[in-house]
């Protein structure tokens, strides 16, 4: 089998879909009301620091992927186990990333279809994207990534005329305390799952470019979506924001004089889909090198049915989802996303200094 | 067609494979061409069975015609005037000075055929019989001489062809009108007029064990990438076919994906469009006995490409690629939108609109997807029809197309005017795409039936199908959507646009790029 590259630029298109992903019907900075936008900014500032983290650790464990390092830092059986958890998060994510849409697509647009329709059906498409290769899901993300960017500034435009600036106001009221859980929330929630590219990693042309590219689109992520948090926050004013669901959704229907509603489905399909499928490419990548198999492709239908089994459990409704991404999800992804990427840094960072202070 | 002829010819049946014991004894000895004259006519005549077209003409040389000589080939798809003149007529009056008779001459025989009598720029000596039949197949004369072992082949190839005329498929408003012809030695001559450069190669090869089709494989040395040549001839090699009639039956045998709806193989009539694509770096199959000439890799822009481009002013020229994008987008995505609204987000359109298409669609007894579908079988009935009709009668069709269908249809209460508009937009983009129209139907219907399932969602599923699986195709390792993807910038001012010409590299950088 010849060896799947990606390049740079799609390596970086492909973390601005992942980002924009979830992020563009969800917004956890909303519980912040008024001061989402501040809440938003200092989770992703936050999120540099992860960010950082996770570039250090790939520069100082140069051509491997995650499993390898933990096996580095862990050891062999060790090492393992906790690759197996982290597959287990990532088909966990690819979970909660269907479950959304789905969800999505029955509270807006479908309400009489099963959820389990629109979970399959946009499953069938991951499956099929990473059966042709990893490299066609850099390919497609090369290509629609901008046209969501263009679309979201777009619609920025447009509902320029039904915004408010007095919806900002009053700027922090209660101080800062109150915005450090959303902050903390935004930081996990979108910016912390970082640490799965350490997997699509190996199959970048240029390694030496991981660092530029992570942080450059990085940015251009936070980008994008500071712009989606401020024009909801802008149009609804921070009580509808909060409350609703999808407020993107609702922006979308806002807009003055030209329904563009169908415009968020797309956009949050084609990036929902690319965000799925490097979470189960990092899933089944994790299991092919934990039980050392030479293929992934087999592993793909198998762990996309299992995933899609799992989307129809994680959650009872909506509402729940909601709640439970808000309240809860931090706390568990904590240990995965910041925890153990710590302590592999810490050792690595440690074992580097002994190994040169033994060569000296 | 006579594609599955199962018969094997009759020349390799009595080569006497049911008599395993004598065919081994013979081996050696019926492959040879025999000395005497005579059993090498009863060899041809118990080969070819007396058919019409075998010609075997004896002459014998010398004072005495104490040589015989034997003149063999197929009529009619030679020359005539060669072979009287260049092989027959210096063989009869040729110099009777020489001792031909002589018993020491015998030894300068055959180099004096060659040397001094026989006037043609082409000549080969042959030991094998096969061979020779094979060079008689090609339009070749064989001059068989008593008591040599050694036949001389002579090219003689003539008969009738098609001169050089414009193409229809391809006709031009402005630019060289001239197109390729059956002829695969016309067809080599018309590139090589136009690129005169002496690292244009021209390899031949032959393919197709009954037709035994000649197929040339044209590239310019240096700037062809050599992996893609020698992936051409490779995959040439692998054909193990019975026939080869025309460049399509190459094209099934060497596509890099043989399911895909799209061709990853372009193919031209016209020999300035295959020059260009050759000094761009691609390479060119020319298949003997028609006038289209494969090119590859054909990548996804040279479907929104034409000739045309290059030849008119490059204002123009800029936007008209992108036409030809939405004429592809319209044609795979109209009619699924047009349902998708109809069906799932009326809320999406102008409230007047809806009201205009509820008000054309109220009396209408099918369901939105029914009446496309309908519409759709109708038009490609009506094309199937203008295509196979003779062009007299051609007419015809489009006026019971435009007015007994078109028109009758909605009056009777079929089909709403909106259905209609529908279609006829779909139909006229999806002849801005001839290449890829067989394709674009069923990617039209998939979409439709998407459409009609879930509405956007359904469409956006779809296209994503479509478009993944446009990403995955390459041809000869060529990503299919290059140079949009994997981007390639300085391949895009020859892309979705054009720019000036003196803007654009002469090469495409993607023929080189891995990722």
């Amino acid at each position: 089998m010849t060896e799947e590259k990606i390049s740079s630029y799609q390596l970086g298109m492909i973390i601005v879909s992942f980002f924009i992903g979830s992020a563009l019907v969800m917004n956890p900075a909303g519980m912040a009301k008024q001061d989402a936008w501040l809440a938003y900014l200092l989770g992703w500032l936050g999120g540099f620091v992860l960010l950082w983290g996770i570039t250090k650790i790939a520069e100082l464990h140069p051509n491997k992927s995650l499993v390898g390092i933990l096996i580095d830092c862990f050891g062999g059986f060790f090492g393992r186990l906790i690759a197996l958890l982290y597959a287990w998060k990532f088909m966990h994510l690819g979970a909660e990333v269907i479950r959304t849409y789905s969800n999505y697509a029955t509270t807006v647009t479908y309400p009489e279809t099963p959820l389990l329709f629109f979970a399959v059906a946009y499953t069938v498409v991951v499956v099929y994207a990473l059966k042709v290769g990893i490299e066609v899901v850099g390919r497609i993300s090369e290509v629609i990534t901008p046209f969501v960017g263009l679309i979201v500034i777009l619609t920025f435009l447009a509902s320029i005329p039904s915004m408010k600036t007095s919806n900002f106001l009053p700027i922090l009221p209660k101080g800062i305390m109150p915005l450090l859980q959303p902050a903390f929330v935004t930081m996990i929630l979108p910016f912390g799952e970082f640490l799965l590219f350490l997997l699509v990693l190996p199959n970048l042309h240029h390694q030496k470019s991981f660092k530029r590219v992570s942080y450059i689109a990085y940015i251009a992520a936070g980008c994008i979506l500071f712009i989606i948090v401020s024009r909801n926050l802008l149009v609804l004013g921070a009580d509808m924001s909060a409350r609703d669901i999808f407020p993107s959704h609702i922006v979308f229907r806002l807009i003055p004089t030209i329904d563009v509603a169908p415009l968020l489905d797309i956009n949050m399909i084609t990036t929902g889909v690319v965000k799925t499928c490097i979470c189960l490419y990092a899933a089944v990548k994790v299991i092919i090198e934990v039980f050392q198999l030479k293929n992934y492709r087999i592993l793909i239908l198998p762990v996309a049915a299992f995933v899609v089994a799992l989307s129809m459990l994680v959650r009872d409704s909506v509402i729940e989802q909601l709640e439970i991404t808000i309240q809860y999800w931090p706390f568990y992804a904590l240990p995965f996303q910041v925890l153990i990427p710590l302590v592999i840094l810490l050792i690595s960072l440690f074992s580097r200094k002994s190994t040169k202070y033994k060569s000296a | 067609m006579s594609r599955n002829i199962k018969r094997p010819l009759k020349y390799k049946t009595k080569d006497g494979k049911d008599d395993l014991k004598e065919s081994l004894e013979n081996a050696e000895t019926t492959k040879l061409i025999p000395k005497d004259i005579k059993a090498v006519e009863d060899r041809l005549n118990g080969t070819f069975e007396a058919s019409r077209d075998l010609v075997l003409r004896k002459i014998a040389l010398g004072n005495g015609m104490s040589i015989p000589v034997l003149i063999a080939f197929i009529d009619g798809i030679i020359d005539k005037n060669i072979i009287n003149n260049d092989i027959i007529r210096p063989l009869t009056q040729g110099d009777i000075s020489v001792a031909f008779d002589d018993p020491c001459f015998k030894a300068y025989l055959l180099d004096y055929l060659k040397k001094k009598l026989i006037v043609n720029y082409q000549l080969e000596e042959i030991k094998d019989f096969e061979t020779g039949i094979d060079g008689m197949l090609a339009g070749y004369v064989m001059v068989y001489v008593e008591g040599l072992d050694i036949a001389l082949k002579v090219s003689a190839q003539g008969g009738d062809k098609r001169d050089v005329e414009e193409p229809l498929t391809e006709s031009v408003v402005r630019g060289p009108r001239e197109g390729f012809t059956e002829s695969i030695v016309t067809n080599i001559s018309l590139i090589r007029r136009k690129v005169k450069n002496p690292n244009l190669r021209f390899d031949s090869m032959t393919i197709g064990k009954q037709t035994k089709t000649e197929v040339v494989v044209c590239y310019i040395k240096g700037i062809a990438n050599q992996e893609i040549i020698d992936e051409v001839k490779n995959r040439l090699n692998k054909i193990d076919a019975n026939s080869i009639l025309e460049s399509c039956n190459i094209e099934e045998y060497i596509e890099d994906n043989r399911f895909s709806l799209f061709q990853t193989i372009g193919n031209s009539e016209k020999p300035d469009i295959v020059s260009a694509k050759i000094l761009e770096g691609r390479v060119a199959i020319l298949c003997g006995g028609t006038p289209f000439v494969l090119t590859v890799p054909h990548i996804f822009v040279e479907v929104l490409q034409d000739g045309q481009d290059y030849y008119s002013r490059w204002v123009y020229s800029l936007l008209v690629r992108s036409v030809r994008l939405m004429a592809f987008w319209i044609t795979t995505m109209i009619p699924a939108a047009y349902v998708a609204l109809i069906c799932f987000h009326q809320d999406v359109l102008p409230f007047k609109l809806l009201l205009t298409m509820t008000a054309s669609r109220e009396g209408i007894p099918f369901s939105a997807v029914t009446e496309a579908l309908l519409m759709i079988f109708t038009f490609e009935l009506l094309r199937e029809a203008g295509v196979r009709m003779p062009r007299p009668i051609g007419q015809a069709i489009s006026i019971v197309g435009a007015l007994v269908i078109g028109d009758a249809a909605v009056r009777a209460g079929l089909v709403s005017i909106p259905m209609v508009v529908v279609i006829a937009i779909t139909a006229i983009s999806s002849f801005i795409v001839p290449q890829i129209a067989g394709g674009l139907l069923i990617i039209r219907l998939a979409l439709l039936i998407a459409a009609n399932v879930a509405g956007v969602f359904g469409i956006v599923i779809g296209s994503l199908f479509l478009f993944i699986h446009m990403a995955s195709l390459k041809s000869f390792n060529v990503p299919y959507l290059s140079p949009l993807t994997p981007l390639e910038g300085e391949d895009l001012k020859d892309g979705l646009i054009r720019y000036p010409i003196w803007a654009i590299l002469s090469k495409p950088k993607s023929f080189e790029r891995k990722t």
